[in-house]
């Protein structure tokens, strides 16, 4: 097999500049063939800048990029044929029934007439839409939308996916549904290259990258992710949480104070200080405190910890021409 | 390729049965809006009330009074027999319009000299005022053609080329009624073809934008020249029905005749239809909302097309500078091919150049925002 065939998206460098703004930053991408690759980032980061250059609909500043072996300042229309695409917003029509969805895509797609009868069926199933062909699309349920959306983007057998953020505004439960779909698929050899701001859906992808401000700050599987993090993680557990998480937020030598769920975390801040100013603290303010422990950091630590670096280095760069104060 | 256009067509066709609006946009506001166009600036204007002051007192000036009485549009009140009575009986309000006919009327008439009836209104009603003097004017110019045939018929010149009373004459009988729903109504055919297929082909294009559709199609092997023409030619047929529709119904409600050939008048009206389309798609290239692509098209087709068009105001009449604009509104060409269709019926040997211009404009505006299409749809 050549390299193009195991290596479905690769970039070298890849760049985009709205004038002066640059929205992607020199990005290294080595994307496996039936790999789920998630891009996470904040809004505004650069990741639907990086689908819409590698879907052959936006031209790069610089850099390379070839998908499915085309290059993509040269052969974006071969690319069309081959990929499939969902974005965030579903590209249905509202006023069409789930069957003429179907039916435009599958056109625009030019999926051959005695084929599209069968793909239509394949995708009613994988959608749980069989016996509501003739629904308006408007009567459907965000959940059920969205797997409309993804089988219109499956329909003319496309083996690599672009998922510019497919699940927000979508219930749990459907998202669940969701990736189990994307899990099925890409055991199936597809690859996917999906795009999220849901921390939790992160765990779900073989590997990831973190883009921030349009650069990768991280990359690998969850667990090397993880990894990496050299900070520790305290999970406060205790009583009137939002009250605790205002204090708390307001002492800079805990670095990141986050809410996480039912607890708060503390990312980045030493061990002693932790220990011995927190309990101090909520006593002082009449919280009453349950537990703290060091825990295994989640991946939105790591992404917030990242951040908080990079930020920190940045101001370091840009207004500080002397070491900061020690903490 | 084709199947691509065939699926942009069809989900088109689509939107617009579904959409119980988009129909009503496309038959009813034509129709509505030619009915009241129709009675709004056709007010004809019957039974004024008329004294004349005949100077001349000589067969021929009663004659043409006969003809003032004859027509249905006057009715002779009183015959003055001074100058100051005009003021008294103007001031009176019984009386709408004075016509006096000048001394030496039928001399001049006889030598074939340009003669002038003088008609005093009562300015209070500008429109009578406007109307009397229209149809005084032509009653005497159909009059005097009359004469001049008479004349010449007896003199056996009747084959003489050149002879300018011919020409005259026809000019009298273009709109030999003097019904004015009669040049009114082409106008009101233009004016609605300009609107319907600059919005609904903007408002649909952006509509995709709005609803990050159009993303997913770029996204798509589709070209961007086929999405064009899957777009626009929804459109373009509705616009053909559209014309023929409010066509039709401009001959059958108002009867007003269509003497000219209906092949040049479809075709120059596919031309014209081509110069709207393709202002929607520029427009749509512009616009992010449904909102603002009306609000352009409004002002970039629809204004100029009833105000700096001739519908309303004759170009002739308009400022220098808004004269200069006029050359650039389709409408303007388009309703000089559609009156000399329907009124005149005069073919390509008169029309061509005006064609030539819708042609060329055509030609233009589809080529200009195809460009701008593909370029904003690249990025
Ligand atoms: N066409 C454009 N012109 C100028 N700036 C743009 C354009 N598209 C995106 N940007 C900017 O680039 C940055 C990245 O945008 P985007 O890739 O959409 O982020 P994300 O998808 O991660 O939310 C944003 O700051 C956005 O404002
Ligand atoms: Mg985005």
């Amino acid at each position: 097999m050549s390299l193009e065939e195991n290596f479905p998206i690769l970039t070298e460098k890849l760049t985009k500049k709205f004038d002066s703004f640059t929205a992607v930053n020199n990005i290294d991408l080595t994307i496996k063939k039936g790999e789920i690759f998630g891009f996470l980032g904040p809004n505004g980061s650069g990741k639907s800048t990086t689908i819409k250059m590698l879907c052959g609909i936006l031209e790069p500043t610089s850099g390379k990029a070839s998908v499915l072996g085309y290059d993509v300042y040269t052969d974006a229309e071969k690319i069309k044929e081959r990929i499939g695409y969902m974005s965030q917003k579903f590209s249905l029509y509202e006023d069409l029934t789930v069957d003429e969805n179907l039916e435009f895509y599958g056109g625009i797609y030019q999926v051959p007439s005695d084929q599209i009868d069968q793909r239509k069926e394949f995708v009613l199933e994988m959608a749980d839409l069989k016996g509501r062909e003739r629904e308006l699309t408007a009567n459907l349920s965000v959940g059920w939308k969205q797997r409309l959306a993804l089988g219109c983007a499956l329909l003319h057998q496309p083996e690599l996916l672009f998922l510019d953020e497919p699940t927000s505004g979508v219930d749990p439960l459907s998202r669940r549904h969701f990736w189990d779909l994307l899990n099925e698929m890409a055991e199936e050899g597809k690859t996917i290259f999906v795009t999220t701001h849901y921390m939790d859906e992160a765990e779900y992808c073989y590997r990831l990258a973190f883009i921030f401000e349009g650069r990768i700050i991280a990359l690998g599987s969850p667990q090397e992710i993880k990894k990496t993090m050299k900070e520790k993680v305290f999970q406060i557990q205790c009583d009137q949480i939002d009250r605790a998480f205002q204090i708390l937020n307001q002492f800079p030598q805990l670095e990141e104070v986050l809410i996480h769920g039912a607890n708060i975390h503390i990312v980045g801040a030493k061990t002693d200080l932790v220990k011995n100013l927190i309990p101090a603290l909520l006593k002082e303010n009449k919280i009453n405190l349950l537990q703290i422990k060091s825990i295994e950091p989640s991946l939105e630590d790591v992404f917030v910890s990242l951040i908080g670096r990079e930020a920190r280095e940045k101001i370091r760069k840009e207004f500080l021409p002397c070491e900061p104060p020690l903490n | 390729m084709k199947e691509r256009i065939f699926a942009i067509i069809r989900k088109e066709f689509l939107h617009i049965i579904k959409d119980p609006r988009t129909l009503y946009v496309v038959i009813g506001i034509p129709v509505i809006q030619l009915i009241l166009f129709g009675y709004a600036l056709t007010f004809d204007v019957k039974h004024i009330p008329t004294a004349f002051y005949d100077l001349d007192k000589t067969p021929k000036s009663r004659a043409i009074i006969n003809k003032f009485k004859a027509s249905g549009y006057f009715e002779i009140k009183k015959y003055l027999e001074n100058k100051k009575e005009i003021r008294e009986v103007l001031d009176s309000g019984r009386i709408r319009t004075v016509v006096v006919i000048p001394p030496g009327f039928e001399k001049k008439l006889e030598k074939g000299e340009k003669v002038k009836l003088q008609v005093l209104v009562d300015g209070s009603d500008p429109n009578i005022g406007r109307f009397a003097s229209g149809y005084a004017t032509a009653i005497l110019e159909i009059y005097s053609n009359q004469l001049k045939l008479q004349f010449l018929e007896k003199n056996g010149l009747r084959l003489v080329k050149g002879f300018p009373p011919y020409e005259d004459r026809r000019r009298a009988w273009y709109n030999e009624e003097l019904k004015s729903v009669n040049y009114i109504i082409p106008g009101v055919i233009a004016v609605l073809l300009i609107y319907i297929p600059t919005i609904l082909t903007a408002t649909a294009i952006v509509r995709e934008k709005e609803f990050a559709t159009l993303e997913h199609i770029i996204v798509s092997p589709v070209k961007s020249y086929e999405l064009m023409v899957g777009k626009i030619f929804p459109y373009f047929v509705i616009g053909v029905i559209d014309a023929s529709l409010i066509t039709l119904f401009g001959k059958l409600w108002f009867g007003v005749p269509i003497r000219g050939s209906l092949l040049i008048l479809s075709l120059s009206t596919m031309l014209y239809l081509l110069c709207n389309l393709g202002t929607g798609l520029f427009v749509s290239t512009i616009a992010q909302s449904q909102q603002v692509a009306s609000t352009i098209a409004f002002l970039t087709a629809m204004l100029p097309g009833y105000l700096l068009s001739g519908f309303i105001f004759p170009v002739e009449s308009m400022p220098k500078f808004a004269q200069l604009v006029s050359y650039l509104v389709p409408t303007r060409y388009y309703l000089v091919v559609i009156r000399g269709i329907f009124l005149k019926g005069v073919g390509l040997k008169t029309l061509w150049d005006q064609i030539l211009v819708l042609f060329v404009f055509s030609f233009l505006i589809i080529t200009l925002s195809t460009w701008q299409f593909i370029r904003r749809s690249s990025q």
